[in-house]
């Protein structure tokens, strides 16, 4: 299980970097945001999504807090 | 069941001899099996023999690994160079010559002889002083066939020897008449233990300064460990039994089985979670990556969109190795420990009878 931790994490981290590499080269040569979200919302209804989620973490936040 | 002895010993015997090069030790079993078939008594000889782990002892104490490789790599370069026996061969022929020797000297087993050493005190006086008086006659060649025979020759020295001068001419012709065949096997042994035979404190300088030995002295230890593990074994009467402690394991099950199926379940909740967490995101990830290569067309929002695809798969990689530590780790463990921990209190060591 530790050796298996190990890799993981070892995985993990170097795709993260590379992600945070991928996404710094994107916005360094003139990426936008509202252009990406609009492109996803169109594909997959990202917005939806989003306000989906949001509805159900209010709702388990009013059932176990409040 | 003989046969399953002398197979049984040089198995073992061919476990115990992997740190030798596979020609010295091919060389030294077929030597143990050659004095199996020159022993006329193999119960005998394997009595003599002690056990293969003692032997595999004695081998080791005189094989010298890198000292035999430079023999080999001299003997082979120079064609004329004299092909000495290792030192491992001249052990061997010791252990045959004590062991064999020891076999010529008993009598012949009678089926109503209820020990095999019920004449040899009566057979020593007359064949011992044979080889006695020769090694007498050559007190130079101090060799570990006395020292290493049966203790009933050795008891009977002392007391043969005042009488060596005059015993042996009288009883050398009994000798001899009663049994000529052993008398000259044994002065072939002798003979050739004079002439190659190594004295103990030559083999006993030669084991202490050799540093450089390290895969030898490495097998020393394990081999004498294994005798001293053998030996524990033969002097512990019947070993530990554990007896479990009835009322307070019937009490520790009732309470631990509940216990640990709530333990289960608490921990069912996080692993669940971490299972949706995990197929979510590598869904999502999937899904952003291909949108990536389908619905960008500029490179700076499909490079963005690229980094976001691996960071979110990074994610569920990590979440669904979270799950399988949940199952694996988490809740296996649990019970693991609780079986544990039933056993510690449970069960108690108690001497078997």
């Amino acid at each position: 299980m530790k050796k298996g931790w190990r890799v993981i994490i070892t995985i993990v981290l170097v795709a993260v970097l590379l992600g945070g590499v991928s996404l710094a080269v994107g916005y360094m040569t003139g990426a936008e945001t509202t252009r990406i979200m609009d492109t996803l919302d169109a594909r997959y209804n990202i917005n939806m999504w989003i306000d989906w989620f949001s509805q159900v973490y209010n709702e388990l936040v009013v059932v176990f807090i409040s | 069941m003989t046969d399953i002895n002398k197979q049984k010993f040089l198995a073992e015997l061919a476990r115990l001899l992997t740190f030798m090069y596979e020609e010295d030790r091919q060389e030294a079993l077929a030597m143990y099996e050659g004095m199996f078939d020159e022993a006329g008594d193999e119960q005998a000889l394997l009595q003599a023999l002690a056990s293969p782990t003692r032997q595999a002892v004695v081998i080791a104490r005189a094989y010298n690994a890198k000292e035999r490789k430079l023999q080999v790599h001299a003997q082979s370069r120079d064609e004329n160079a004299a092909e000495g026996d290792a030192d491992f061969v001249l052990a061997i022929n010791q252990v045959r010559s004590d062991a064999l020797g020891d076999q010529e000297l008993k009598p012949a087993v009678d089926e109503n002889q209820f020990s095999l050493f019920d004449d040899f005190a009566s057979a020593s006086d007359t064949q011992v002083s044979e080889p006695v008086a020769e090694e007498a006659a050559q007190p130079a060649d101090e060799t570990a066939a006395p020292a290493e025979s049966a203790p009933a020759p050795e008891a009977a020295e002392p007391e043969n020897a005042p009488d060596e001068p005059e015993a042996v001419p009288s009883e050398e012709p009994s000798a001899e008449t009663e049994a000529e065949v052993p008398g000259s096997i044994l002065d072939q042994v002798d003979a050739f233990l004079a002439d190659f035979s190594l004295p103990d404190d030559v083999v006993a300088a030669e084991d202490a300064p050799q540093a450089a030995e390290e895969e030898v002295e490495y097998v020393q230890e394990e081999l004498l460990q294994v005798s001293e593990e053998e030996a524990d074994e033969l002097d512990r009467p019947a070993g530990t039994v554990r007896k479990p402690k009835v009322f307070l394991l019937i009490l520790y099950i009732l309470l631990a089985i509940p216990l640990t199926l709530v333990g289960i379940i608490v921990l069912l909740v996080p692993t669940i979670l971490f299972l949706a967490l995990a197929a979510g995101t590598i869904i999502a990830g999937v899904m952003i990556l291909s949108a990536a290569f389908s619905g960008f067309t500029m490179f700076s929002d499909l490079m963005v969109v690229l980094g976001l695809a691996i960071i979110v798969l990074a994610l569920g990689l990590l979440f669904l190795w979270i799950f399988v530590w949940f199952i694996g780790g988490a809740i296996v463990g649990l019970v693991r420990s609780v079986i544990s921990l039933g056993e510690e209190w449970c069960y108690e060591e108690v001497a078997a009878e």
